[in-house]
């Protein structure tokens, strides 16, 4: 079916650019890559619509959001059953940024947390943003205002001792990820 | 910690991403066991609701009926078996109070118009428009227009009251979806169909039956439907090879035709693409740049997604950002001269960029159309 064909081309363009949004609200590259999955999924479903649409990328961006707040909202246990353990460590290119810049994300509510990453790395502007999250402007700023100061103070510490960082309390433990 | 100290942390933190798998066949999967799930949920509701439709049209039928009103027979028009994507061949002719045009384009297999409020609520309106040949009618009361209609045929439910003496169909589009449209179908001449969505996703009632029929009697076909398609820029000093996409499918990323707005009484072209090879679709095919124009007092459109850095920059003396999208790089002038400029690079092209391609390849041509071009490569 040709609509499939390209639904898969624009799915393969589109699936990194999600997932690293998707990466950043939920702080977990499998959990990330199961949102951008599921934001696909939805988007192929209503495709015959969107498809001739200008916002493609907004409605992909707003489904990639619903999918991380309805995960949110599921209430699940903070703890992951593994049977495997990590014997050395990762090495990662720069881990300590990384764990910072996550962790102090992960201190936000989760519609904070998705202001910022629309705003600040997916760069849309205040409009597109309350579009994605169905609010208003004034409530974009609102949660943006409330958020940036927080994840300031938390930054600047962190990244400003040279030692390890300090490691800011955590608003919930993530299931997906690994000590 | 300003606002480019946080993005940049924000890239950092997903420098280490891991290798990406192929996902297309997956999410395909996984989208029709979804599409499954949730028919099977529906058919209860379906039936039921095929029961209403049939039980009113039975009604409806068996009231005593008032001829339907006979409409002119207007002379159809010389349809080609592909179009022109520098032309609009079909265009509202009626709308409702508050209903304006939108936007429309052109591929070589499909035209389309739409119109509605600016704030798309309610739905817009989608007038659909096949060249001769572009729909075949099957056994199975079926309509097949693959140009727009990939996901199916039209089931054609009735007949519907002649449009301009030609034939008309009450159908339905998308009927193995979850939320099947009701349409009219008509043929505008003989072997040429055109298709009226009003945004309904239930059955039309009365009411927008004859709404439907108005605005469909009133729609203009041919090549002077609509005032011809101008160019507010135009790219000069390129290859020969370099040359408008106009394919059959119109799609995304990149559009198979030309996409225009509106402008007082003119149409101009707001979104088109170039291929700056022989072949522009299929894995022969080179990079491909998108172009989207605006009138700056209209449209500002640098406020895309992008992710990475942004450059901001300053080309012939006009204001750009440059930054790298999903598919590669891009440019967005918000005002340059007038009019808004965004040009998006699919694949890279070995020798042109966006930036040389705005500085020293596209001519800006004002906001006026008498200074406009009928063609957008020289």
């Amino acid at each position: 079916m040709a609509s499939a064909e390209e639904f898969v081309e624009f799915a393969e363009v589109m699936f990194p650019r999600l997932r690293r949004t998707a990466f950043l609200l939920c702080g977990d590259w499998h959990t990330a890559e199961d949102l951008a999955q599921t934001a696909l999924v939805k988007m192929f479903v209503a495709w015959r619509e969107i498809r001739r649409q200008d916002g493609v990328h907004a409605y992909a961006n707003r489904t990639l959001v619903n999918a991380y707040l309805a995960h949110r909202r599921l209430k699940r246990t903070g703890e992951l059953v593994t049977g495997w353990f990590p014997d050395r460590p990762a090495v990662a290119a720069a881990p300590e940024t990384r764990m910072v810049v996550l962790e102090a994300l992960a201190t936000l509510p989760p519609r904070a947390r998705a202001v910022v990453v629309l705003r600040y790395w997916a760069d849309l502007s205040v409009e597109q943003v309350a579009d994605v999250l169905g609010c208003s402007a004034g409530n974009v700023k609102s949660l943006s205002a409330r958020a940036l100061p927080r994840l300031r103070a938390v930054l600047d510490e962190a990244l400003a001792e040279p030692g390890p960082p300090s490691r800011p309390p955590l608003a919930q433990h993530h299931p997906g990820r690994r000590p | 910690m300003d606002e480019t100290a946080l993005r940049k942390l924000l890239d950092s933190a997903v420098a280490d991403e891991p290798p990406i798998r192929p996902v297309g066949d997956k999410v395909l999967r996984a989208a029709v066991r979804l599409r499954r799930r949730r028919r099977a949920g529906l058919a209860a509701i379906s039936v039921l609701a095929a029961a209403t439709v049939t039980a009113v049209a039975l009604a409806t039928a068996a009231a005593p009926g008032r001829p339907a009103p006979i409409a002119p027979v207007r002379p159809a028009p010389v349809v080609p078996s592909q179009f022109s994507p520098f032309i609009a061949y079909a265009a509202f002719g009626w709308l409702p109070a508050g209903y304006r045009l939108l936007e429309g384009g052109t591929t070589r297999g499909a035209t389309y118009q739409v119109a509605g409020r600016p704030h798309l609520v309610p739905r817009p309106w989608y007038l659909l428009a096949y060249p001769a040949g572009g729909c075949q009618l099957t056994k199975a009361r079926g309509l097949i227009c693959k140009a727009y209609y990939p996901f199916g045929p039209l089931a054609l439910t009735s007949r519907a009251p002649d449009i301009n003496g030609h034939h008309a169909y009450w159908a339905t589009a998308y009927a193995h979806l979850p939320t099947p449209e009701p349409v009219l179908a008509w043929q505008y001449a003989p072997g040429s169909w055109a298709v009226l969505e009003l945004g309904k996703t239930k059955p039309l009632d009365a009411h927008w039956r004859q709404v439907a029929v108005k605005a469909a009697s009133y729609v203009r076909f041919g090549v002077h439907a609509a005032p011809p398609v101008a160019f507010p820029v135009r790219l000069t000093g390129l290859p020969a090879s370099w040359h408008l996409i106009s394919g059959v499918r119109a799609w995304m990323p990149y559009w198979n035709g030309v996409g225009y707005r509106p402008y007082g009484q003119v149409l101009y072209a707001s979104e088109w693409s170039v291929s700056t090879t022989a072949a522009s679709t299929g894995p022969r095919a080179g990079p491909r740049f998108l172009f989207t124009i605006g009138l700056a007092a209209q449209y500002s459109p640098c406020r895309g997604p992008a992710q990475g850095s942004l450059v901001h920059k300053v080309v012939n003396g006009y204001r750009v950002i440059v930054s790298r999208g999903p598919y590669g790089q891009t440019l967005c002038a918000a005002d340059a001269g007038g009019l808004s400029v965004t040009i998006q690079e699919f694949g890279n092209h070995p020798t042109l960029d966006v930036v040389s391609l705005f500085a020293h390849h596209l001519q800006l041509l004002g906001t006026s159309p008498a200074h406009w071009a009928t063609q957008p490569i020289r």
